[in-house]
């Protein structure tokens, strides 16, 4: 049983006080990852959602190899804390300080996140995610 | 991880090299863009996927990205990979700029390059060359055609 930190304790009561609000919480970026990781709040007994998460090729050296992986977390940042937790450095890999990185394109079952709320989209049970780098260039 | 890429040619069929081509054509003097994918595990190119460059634009190009959703859902079911990415470049050389070196995400791809800047969208001799980008470093490679170093 890890105590909350105090830092923590402040991110997760502002996100739950704007959110009784009805306000989305501000983005979450790299630099507050560690202070949204469900692990760091398990014990206020917060059930989490456990889903499926897909990894590109180029972030499987991260994963041990692993094309699949599970994670929890009820957002989108919750999840991308949780993987940090399990597999430290795939973080900053899909966000940077303005949130989701522009050419990382994260897939909610088959919705681009970025036509839902972003690293705020609500992530349900059973949920499919799905990580792609995007195919660009000049 | 620690493949010897410097060893690595692209051997495909002459059949793949034009439609990449007759693509790039078409869409000049924006950027056209594809994928040639073949067999998980073969690293043989053999089905010429062209794609959409939502950029629609001549010095960028981007999947769109439900496309590039549905791209890797129906590649996950056939198991298949993306062997070959393609796009081209329409006012300079068949080499990856800065951009594309900056976002390739396929480190197990060749990266081919068209440049139609010589002939636009008409016929004539065509500048196409091959490349693997893995963090950052670039390194050409040969390009065999029907069996044929060009």
């Amino acid at each position: 049983m890890t105590g909350l930190s105090s830092d923590s304790c402040k991110v997760l009561a502002g996100t739950l006080a704007a959110r009784e609000r009805g306000i989305f919480a501000p983005i979450v970026v790299l630099s507050q990852l560690k202070a949204v990781n469900p692990r760091n709040v398990e014990s206020t007994g917060v059930k989490f959602m456990s889903v499926e998460v897909r990894v590109p090729t180029i972030l499987r050296p991260l994963t041990g190899g692993a094309k699949v992986v599970t994670a929890k977390g009820e957002t989108l940042a919750a999840v991308v804390a949780d993987l940090e937790g399990t597999y430290p450095g795939i973080g900053e890999r899909l966000l940077d300080d303005s949130g989701l990185r522009r050419f990382v394109n994260v897939y909610i079952n088959d919705e681009d996140v970025r036509f839902l709320a972003g690293l705020q989209t609500e992530v349900a049970d059973q949920d499919s995610i799905t990580i792609l780098p995007a195919v660009a260039g000049g | 991880m620690g493949r010897p890429y410097y060893l690595s040619v692209l051997a495909i069929g002459s059949d793949l090299v034009e439609a990449m081509v007759a693509h790039a054509r078409a869409d000049h003097p924006d950027e056209a863009c594809g994928v040639i994918a073949g067999p998980s595990g073969t690293g043989r190119p053999e089905r010429f996927i062209p794609m959409r460059n939502a950029a629609r634009s001549p010095t960028f190009y981007e999947f769109d990205s439900g496309d590039l959703l549905a791209l890797y859902r129906e590649l996950d079911e056939r198991d298949e990979v993306p062997v070959v990415i393609y796009h081209s470049h329409t006012a300079t050389e068949a080499h990856p700029s800065r951009t594309d070196i900056a976002l390739a995400g396929e480190p197990d791809a060749h990266y081919v390059l068209i440049s139609t800047r010589e002939t636009g969208a008409e016929d004539g001799p065509f500048e196409l060359r091959s490349f693997r980008i893995v963090d950052g470093v670039v390194s050409e490679e040969p390009v065999q055609i029907d069996g044929t170093f060009e």
